[in-house]
């Protein structure tokens, strides 16, 4: 069943259950009102045919029953009964009538009062003392109107049920088909994305509420897939170029070698120099075991717990010995106590790379001027601040700084590939983290970067 | 140390302005003044009982405060303090006294017109700075975050 069909069914019982349970109360409600009140009339003629009978002797009878037929309402089917009772002893004095149940005649005697309900009859009886004697009046009756009535309001209900339950139905499918319709466009995405297309992203991906959330959970798994994938294809495409050049080396010299006969002294050097690019190629191939056994292990990328402070110092210490003269300033003055708030799960040597990246583009374009960076935490994140006075970056060439190879327009002086920043925001990203830029022209960047930290992620 | 005013419309993203505020003038100690437009009250009942610092922490979220603490945190050798203040009057000279009584010279403000307010009572004051503060910096900021939804309209219940 498609949840559409679902959601509308469930919503359409639902609201029947609680409409039907509504009517059948109104229902019985008027009912039982109309039944009362047209006791209380059948108890007021009761009373109006009492005192007839009573003061039979002292008034003329004909007239006070014209009076009352004509002026007072008769109710339809009205029939009156008066029995001489003995109220002391319980018992009539003349026959009762059969047909009604004993019951009644002794509520009567009890409470002086009782109503009872046969087929389409209302009785009242009602016990009254004289100076005569005691004597019980019953009167009975037919409520045409409210049976009428009745009738009347259980089928407009009725009616009022069904039209409600269609419109109930149109409206819940209308809303289901709605509520759903951004399921159905993230699934028509989610199946066009291939591998040649990994960089496309869903366009549902605003809005705070579950969808977009969705959505976003989609986004964000598809930039860890991307990362991955680039990561690969580039490890690659470097791997190889690295190991072309000291094998065309090699060749080039052996052909050389090979050209024509050659004195001892020459083939000695050339001996020599194929030496020197093997033994580079040597180590080479035994620096890219050792990332592949790091790095790419044979589930994939080692995830270990890292100390951030500790990864900075040993970034720190490599930048020392590269660019000497660089004035990074480190502030751990922040630190939390607590060893868990400042580790977090992730694989060390592309998190090195990541902010060694980002710490060298700081010395690099700020020209070996200061550059701070900070550690703190907070409960749920590891947050890193790296601050320096260089050239900035161009506010309308913040956006793209993202894209490998893209230079700043400012940056053209300054050596390098446009390769680092693209890398450690991918780096970054793929450990659930945020980076993020904020520059201004020759006054210098402000890199904000925010991982979680091991209280949050027990694994990538 | 320098005052700089810096128009917020309490939401997160316009915390950003700071840290923009910042990068433009390093290694100086710097008083932030948040500032906020308001239209005072129209009847003499509530103008008897407007309380500014009320109004202020009524627009507060939790979340706000806290990414206000982290950026202190972060920045601690250099920001002194960050105030809210309500500007509550109409015209340029009221601004230029609210200016003075501030000691205020410089101001960091978005280039697009992104300061939007959930009530209306409040205003953005981006032009009257524009107009009247000496040093105002223009920074790109984008609000990415997502204008607040009206919180008892019916309207997002239905826009799925």
């Amino acid at each position: 069943m498609q949840l559409r069909t679902k959601i509308t069914s469930i919503f359409i019982g639902l609201t029947s259950l609680f409409l039907t349970g509504i009517f059948i109360l109104i229902y019985f409600v008027s009912k039982t009102y109309t039944e009362s009140e047209f006791y209380l009339r059948l108890s007021q003629r009761a009373t109006i045919a009492a005192q007839a009978y009573l003061e039979a002797d002292e008034l003329n009878i004909d007239i006070y029953d014209d009076i009352r037929i004509l002026h007072l309402m008769t109710l339809p089917n009205e029939k009156e009964v008066i029995y001489r009772v003995d109220a002391e002893r319980k018992v009539a004095l003349t026959q009762l009538d059969k047909s009604l149940p004993e019951r009644f005649y002794q509520i009567i005697f009890d409470t002086e009062y009782a109503e009872l309900k046969k087929d389409n009859y209302y009785y009242t009886g009602l016990l009254f003392h004289d100076k005569e004697g005691d004597f019980i009046v019953v009167l009975s009756a037919t409520d045409l109107y409210g049976f009428g009535k009745l009738d009347n309001l259980r089928n407009t209900l009725i009616v009022a049920f069904f039209i409600s339950i269609l419109f109930i139905f149109i409206l819940g499918r209308v809303y289901a088909t709605q509520a759903l319709s951004p399921i159905s466009k993230i699934i028509k995405e989610v199946n066009s994305i291939r591998a040649e297309n990994l960089s496309f992203r869903l366009g549902t991906a605003n809005g705070n509420d579950e969808l977009g959330q969705l959505a976003k959970t989609f986004n964000n798994m598809l930039d860890r897939l991307q990362i991955s994938f680039d990561l690969q294809s580039n490890f690659i495409n470097n791997a190889s170029h690295e190991l072309r050049n000291p094998l065309t080396a090699i060749l080039g010299r052996t052909e050389i070698a090979l050209n024509k006969v050659r004195s001892k002294e020459d083939y000695l050097s050339i001996l020599k120099n194929i030496e020197l690019e093997a033994s580079r190629l040597d180590f080479l191939v035994n620096g890219l075991l050792k990332l592949a056994k790091t790095d790419f292990d044979s589930k994939g990328i080692v995830i270990e717990p890292i100390r951030l402070d500790e990864l900075i110092l040993d970034i720190k210490k490599n930048i020392d010995t590269s660019t000497p003269e660089n004035e990074i300033e480190l502030d751990f003055e922040e630190l939390p106590a607590n060893e868990n708030a400042i580790t977090l799960m992730g694989s060390e040597s592309l998190l090195k790379v990541a902010i060694g990246n980002i710490l060298e583009n700081a010395c690099k374009f700020s020209d070996n001027k200061k550059v701070c960076i900070k550690v703190f935490s907070d409960t749920s994140s590891i947050l890193l601040t790296i601050k320096d006075e260089g050239v900035g970056i161009p506010e309308s060439e913040l956006k793209n700084i993202y894209e490998p190879f893209f230079r700043a327009s400012n940056a053209r002086g300054i050596e390098g590939f446009g390769f680092g920043l693209p890398l450690a925001y991918r780096i970054i990203k793929m450990h659930s983290g945020e980076i993020r830029v904020l520059s201004q022209i020759n006054k210098g960047t402000l890199v904000k970067i925010k991982l979680p930290n091991k209280n949050t992620t027990k694994s990538l | 140390m320098r005052n700089i005013l810096i128009p917020t419309d309490f939401t997160i993203a316009s915390l950003q302005l700071i840290e923009y505020a910042l990068l433009n003038f390093p290694n100086t100690k710097l008083n932030i003044v948040l500032i906020a437009g308001f239209t005072l009250p129209d009847t003499r009942w509530t103008i008897f009982h407007f309380n500014e610092r009320e109004q202020i922490r009524k627009q507060i979220s939790e979340e706000f405060n806290e990414a206000k603490r982290l950026i202190v945190r972060e920045h601690k050798e250099v920001i002194e303090n960050i105030t809210f203040q309500l500007f509550t009057g109409v015209n340029s000279f009221a601004f230029q006294n609210f200016l003075q009584q501030h000691e205020v010279t410089d101001a960091v403000i978005p280039k697009s017109n992104s300061i939007q307010y959930p009530s209306r009572k409040f205003f953005d004051t981006t032009k009257f700075i524009k107009k009247n503060v000496k040093n105002a910096i223009e920074v790109p900021v984008e609000f990415t975050e997502e204008a607040p939804q009206k919180k008892y309209s019916l309207i997002s219940l239905f826009n799925l």
